[in-house]
């Protein structure tokens, strides 16, 4: 496939093993990050102490404080729940979403087929991020709102990978010899055509979630998502954007550490792409 | 004044980057006369130039400096004089007044400004009816009986008329001729981008979106001073940050809308310093008195002592004081005498306990989003109602939809966020802005609280009727303290006021429009 | 051609020919006329979809739009009145008939803010966006384009891997992050250049001939206006470039590198043909069609991204438009904004398409 070409050459060098152990390690901290992060927080994340305000990077705080003398680092911790869990909640539903419409429209095939298609295609010609702001606008400027929104403008990619997916499996020999034992057309299609899909969608799903960060957190930056007192990472950087001039470090960190995710899941999606393409390969030979 | 030119210098050098010709030394000098101007930044653009229907800092911030009106205040100050009136008289009993107007006024555009032209004003405004209309409700006629007289009849006794009257600009009635049409015949369509006006300063362009452009007015009836600025630009920067930067810069002489919040970072800039004057603004937060826990004054008391004033100073790093109640310390009469409240968390949890919540209860509290001194407000309520067994739900949505929750009863919040500012010498009617029955949400005012008593109704009514300047400060206690008494809102704090200008300017900030707004025709740059 | 534009959300994609069914894969199997019509058809079903789209889900929230226009001083009355102006008290199917039917005769509304038609509102901030838009874009295509080639022709080793890296972050750049630290470092701490804003306010009496403020000083043969123009639009371009500038390196990479594998490449070098021209002739010809598909598609992500560049940056354009309009939940120039951006976006997709055919005769031949 191409994607996975597209993918192995810019980082086929890397070793995939060296990669894995990394990102195995990186996923097991953001899972603690979003599901016990009382692990990490140093000091009250909620507790404000005017007496404190603005204190740049230290021991004591790693991202220095904010305008109400709250712990950024802290407040980072608890709102990785709410950015990185609402980008996987994005893609997921996204993966659900498109790959349901997608299979149903290539295994039935049809009129269905083209009317399908032709509504993603339709979507996939819309300017994304724009009709996400709108749309998250229109809905009523909440956290859910933006996640309703970045769905909507990212299902049809999935509906259409899977459904080349699934016409191309269609033909093949055990997809027919299933339909002699009986298997009917949905178990087929769940059982052998979809498993066909996940090396392709684990790929796809990984960046995704990178790029629907940084395009959640943008949302909540123009106070489209999440709303205050939410320690949400885009919507902190845009409190702070009222404190650049007395302290730098109040944006600079949450900025930081999106782009760290993000790169982490953009690195991590080429390395499960050349792992897949290395095996493709070894088959091959 | 010559502009700073040292981001003009980097533009030039950025160029030569590009390999296009450009040369930085060419333009500098068509603009570098002596000739004084003046760059204004606010945080958002006025909607319109209609001076009948603008009515927030950044429309006042036009229509001051481009209409007169007949009476003004003083510059940046809260006493009222005379404007383009030069004296008048009430009858006894303050239902009717007579203006007597200066000799030989002129509009922008040559022609003169007579009596006729200060009747049409006034009944344009109730015509067009918004914006500064409900402040001359009280106006049942108005007739010139002669080219400089005015006679205005009130419906009722009024003693604040004249301070009311400087938020009436005088338009040219022969402009609303010329551009009224059929189905506008007041012209609201040319007003709300043209002026026809006879202040100190013309409109020369509005670049929507970014700027207004304005020049002085050669033959403004009072004499040009040689260092108040000839040439004014009211700019935008709905970000507070990016204007402190670019006045770093040099490139913005004043700012107006700099919360106390912001005021130390600007204070901490090299070339900048603050103007400091005392406000008449209280922020309050209201607390819902028409539903739940909170309808017993006894809750509303207890969430009154929980609060923290003194945090909230704190955070405002001096550019606040204590607030006494619904009217700003700053209108005198006594008012500024009275007791400041303190935190008391014991006596909030006995209150509580008796009002039957020992156990605590929930309450929502509604802000301004993108406003940081909100923000704050509501995670220090988290906190100093945990204190009390109290929890707090906070929802921070933009202004619109603010007002949308906050006018249903149904959906309005138990407490929330307001900056009350007095825009005329009236307390009255500050306090009839929020605390009267008039004005609850669901009719459109800012009586957020939901507060209806008759008797403190009867009493702010009678107010702006009583003559007797001793006997009106005390009703104006009175009534106060009878507000006071139904914690109708924590009273947060009492903003001072402090906008960052560069070094070399004396100016004013107006207190009478809403705090940030600049007559530049009395400004001095040295 | 097809309308893959999936490349828009990740820099990784299946080519676009993979499965490609919109209106555009299907040959057009009459004359060029015909395939007009479809494509403008096509233009048409978008941006109608689009629309659509926002309007249903704007009206199904329990907000009034009445009581906003209405005023804060506005009694039920005064409301009611509203709206049965604006035409809220119709059915909502009504509604959206006469909001279509309105876009036919170029009447989208009037703001609520502004008090102006949207149409004349959009028509007057549409300028600065799309000179930001264009010139970004145009950066973006030569940067991205060329250093993309660069690494396909880098043997591995410290240079490739550098460009690896950058690809990697530039594709992770949160643009928002990336304008305030600009600003915060390049204009407020080093004073190089502008912190915001198109101009210097007043002091070149530039007269607003077309909007865009390059071409405005250009044709006024204001010199010093155009250094100013250009100063103040090196920031926001580079928060808009480098924020997405490691999807066209990847692209162009990859693209590339597949081209360079293929037997006529071998079959030219063994002919002894220089390397100079087999990359700059075959191969870069080759690869020219999914690269220009995919800053077709990009620019979809800059329309976006122009929103939020112009908060940071203060740019008095279609963005900080949309912004107000966002904050004050105006419906009508939400709308408006969705339709003209949507269309801007197909419009130029469109465009790509036609500079592909015309470039690569392949496909010319497909159709």
């Amino acid at each position: 496939m191409t994607s996975a070409a597209l993918i192995t050459r810019s980082t086929a060098r890397v070793r995939p093993t060296a990669r894995r152990i990394v990102g195995v390690i990186a996923l097991v901290v953001l899972a603690i990050l979003v599901f016990y992060p009382q692990l990490f927080v140093i000091a009250d994340p909620t507790s404000i102490n005017v007496g404190q305000r603005f204190l740049p990077p230290s021991f004591a705080h790693p991202f220095g404080t904010d305008d109400a003398g709250r712990d950024i680092f802290s407040r980072m911790v608890l709102g990785a729940r709410i950015s990185i869990g609402c980008a996987i909640i994005v893609v997921v539903s996204a993966a659900a979403v498109g790959t349901v419409i997608g299979a149903i429209g290539g295994w039935i095939g049809g009129w269905f087929d083209t009317l399908l298609s032709k509504v993603t295609d339709v979507f996939l010609a819309f300017p994304y991020l724009v009709l996400a702001m709108a749309i998250s606008a229109a809905v009523g400027r909440d956290l859910w709102s933006a996640v309703l929104a970045l769905v909507i403008v990212w299902w049809p990619s999935y509906a259409r990978m899977v459904r080349t997916v699934v016409r191309g499996q269609k033909g093949e020999l055990y997809v027919k010899a299933a339909r002699t034992l009986g298997a009917s057309g949905s178990q087929i299609l769940r059982w052998h055509v979809i498993p066909q899909t996940t090396e392709q969608l684990a790929v796809r799903m990984t960046l995704d979630v990178g790029y629907v960060l940084v395009s959640f957190t943008g949302l909540s930056f123009l106070g489209l998502g999440a709303q205050a007192p939410s320690p949400e990472w885009g919507l902190m950087i845009a409190s702070a954007k009222n404190y650049v001039l007395n302290a730098w470090w109040y944006p600079f960190f949450p900025g930081l550490v999106i782009l760290g995710v993000v790169s982490l899941c953009v690195w991590l999606g080429d390395g499960i792409g050349a792992v897949k393409t290395a095996k493709k390969g070894k088959a091959k030979r | 004044m010559i502009r700073r030119r040292s981001a003009a210098v980097a533009a030039g050098a950025a160029v030569t980057v590009f390999a296009l010709t450009a040369c930085g030394q060419q333009a500098a000098s068509s603009s570098g006369s002596d000739e004084v101007t003046a760059v204004f930044s606010n945080i958002a653009e006025t909607t319109t130039l209609d001076p009948a229907i603008a009515f927030s800092s950044d429309g006042f911030e036009f229509v001051r400096n481009v209409y007169d009106s007949l009476t003004q205040y003083e510059p940046g100050g809260v006493e009222i004089g005379p404007g383009i009136a030069e004296s008048w008289e009430a009858n006894d009993d303050a239902t009717e007044y007579t203006f007597t107007l200066r000799e030989g006024l002129t509009f922008h555009d040559g022609t003169d400004l007579t009596a006729d032209d200060v009747v049409s004003s006034i009944e344009r405004v109730q015509a067009v009816n918004q914006g500064p209309a409900s402040i001359i409700a009280g106006i049942s006629s108005v007739e010139a009986t002669d080219d400089t007289t005015v006679v205005v009849d009130l419906s009722a006794s009024d003693v604040f008329l004249p301070g009311k009257l400087q938020k009436i600009a005088i338009v040219s009635g022969d402009a609303i001729e010329a551009n009224a049409t059929d189905d506008d015949p007041w012209a609201q369509d040319w007003f709300a981008d043209n002026e026809a006006g006879s202040g100190a300063y013309e409109l020369d362009s509005w670049a929507k979106g970014s700027a207004i452009e304005l020049t002085a007015f050669e033959d403004y009836y009072l004499d040009w001073d040689d260092a108040a600025p000839k040439k004014v630009t009211l700019r935008v920067d709905a970000d507070v940050q990016t204007a402190l930067q670019l006045m770093g810069q040099g490139e913005i002489d004043m700012l107006g809308a700099v919360g106390p919040d912001d005021s130390a970072s600007a204070a901490a800039m090299d070339g900048v310093k603050l103007v400091e004057q005392s406000g008449l603004s209280v922020q309050i937060l209201p607390l819902n008195t028409q539903k739940g826990a909170l309808a017993d004054v006894r809750v509303r008391e207890a969430l009154s002592k929980a609060f923290d004033y003194q945090a909230m100073l704190d955070y405002y790093q001096g550019y606040g004081d204590l607030a006494v109640g619904p009217l700003p310390t700053g209108f005198g009469g006594g008012i500024e005498d009275l007791a400041v409240p303190e935190r008391d968390v014991e006596g909030a949890k006995a209150l509580l306990a008796e009002a039957g919540y020992a156990d605590g209860l929930t309450v929502s509290y509604l802000g301004l989003s993108g406003l940081s001194y909100e923000e704050f407000t509501g995670t220090l309520l988290e906190q100093n109602f945990a204190d009390i067994g109290v929890k707090v739900e906070i929802q921070m949505v933009p202004w619109a939809q603010m007002v949308e929750i906050q006018s249903n009863p149904d959906t309005a919040a138990d407490i929330s966020f307001l900056n009350m500012s007095a825009v005329s010498d009236d307390p009255s009617s500050m306090l009839t802005q929020g605390y009267v029955s008039a004005t609850i949400a669901s009719n459109g005012g800012y009586n957020w609280s939901y507060f209806q008593d008759p008797e403190v109704d009867a009493m702010v009514a009678e107010l702006p009727t009583i003559s007797d300047e001793t006997e009106r400060d005390q009703a104006v206690i009175d009534a106060v303290t009878a507000i006071n008494e139904q914690y109708v809102a924590i009273f947060a704090s009492q903003p001072k006021l402090a906008q960052p200008v560069l070094d070399k300017w004396d100016v004013q900030y107006e207190v009478m429009d809403y705090n940030y707004v600049v007559r530049f025709f009395y400004a001095r740059a040295s | 051609m097809t309308n893959d534009a999936t490349l828009q959300k990740s820099p990784v994609r299946p080519s676009r020919r993979a499965g490609g069914s919109g209106p555009g894969a299907r040959p057009a199997r009459g004359g060029w006329l015909r395939r007009l019509a479809t494509r403008i058809l096509w233009i048409f079903v978008v941006v109608w979809a689009a629309v659509s789209l926002t309007f249903v889900l704007g009206r199904v929230v329990p907000a009034d739009p009445a009581r906003l226009a209405a005023g804060l001083n506005a009694g039920p009355e005064q409301v009611a009145e509203v709206r049965r102006q604006l035409g809220l008290d119709l059915p909502l199917w009504d509604q959206y008939l006469n909001y279509l039917g309105g876009i036919l005769r170029l009447d989208l509304g009037d703001s609520i803010q502004s008090r102006q038609p949207v149409l004349q509102d959009i028509l007057y901030f549409l300028p600065p966006t799309l000179e930001l838009v264009f010139i970004a874009a145009f950066t973006y295509a030569v940067i991205g384009v060329s250093l993309g080639v660069v690494w396909a022709l880098l043997p591995d080793g410290f240079r490739s891997k550098l460009i690896n890296v950058i690809s990697v972050i530039g594709a992770a750049l949160p643009v928002f992050w990336i304008g305030l630290l600009l600003q915060l470092a390049v204009a407020s701490g080093l004073g190089w250049l502008p912190v915001s804003g198109t101009l210097d306010y007043g002091d070149y009496g530039l007269a607003r001939i077309t909007g865009f403020t390059v071409l405005d000083s250009l044709l006024g043969g204001n010199t010093y206006a155009l250094g100013d123009a250009i100063a103040h639009l090196i920031l926001p371009v580079t928060a808009l470039v480098v924020s997405q500038l490691g999807i066209a390196l990847r692209l162009t990479r990859t693209t590339v590198s597949a081209e360079l594998k293929k037997p006529y490449v071998r079959t030219a070098r063994a002919r002894g043909e220089s390397e100079g021209k087999v990359v700059i002739v075959d191969v870069l010809r080759n690869s020219l069609a999914p690269v220009i598909t995919m800053l077709g598609l990009q620019f979809g992500w800059l329309l976006g991204g122009t929103i939020i560049v112009e908060v940071v940056f203060s740019w008095p354009g279609l963005g900080l438009y949309a912004f107000n309009a966002f904050r004050t939940f105006d419906y009508n120039p939400i709308l408006g904004i969705t339709l003209v951006i949507t269309a801007t976006f197909v419009i130029v997709n469109e465009l790509t398409d036609q500079i592909i055919r015309w470039l690569d005769p392949r496909v010319k031949e497909l159709a």
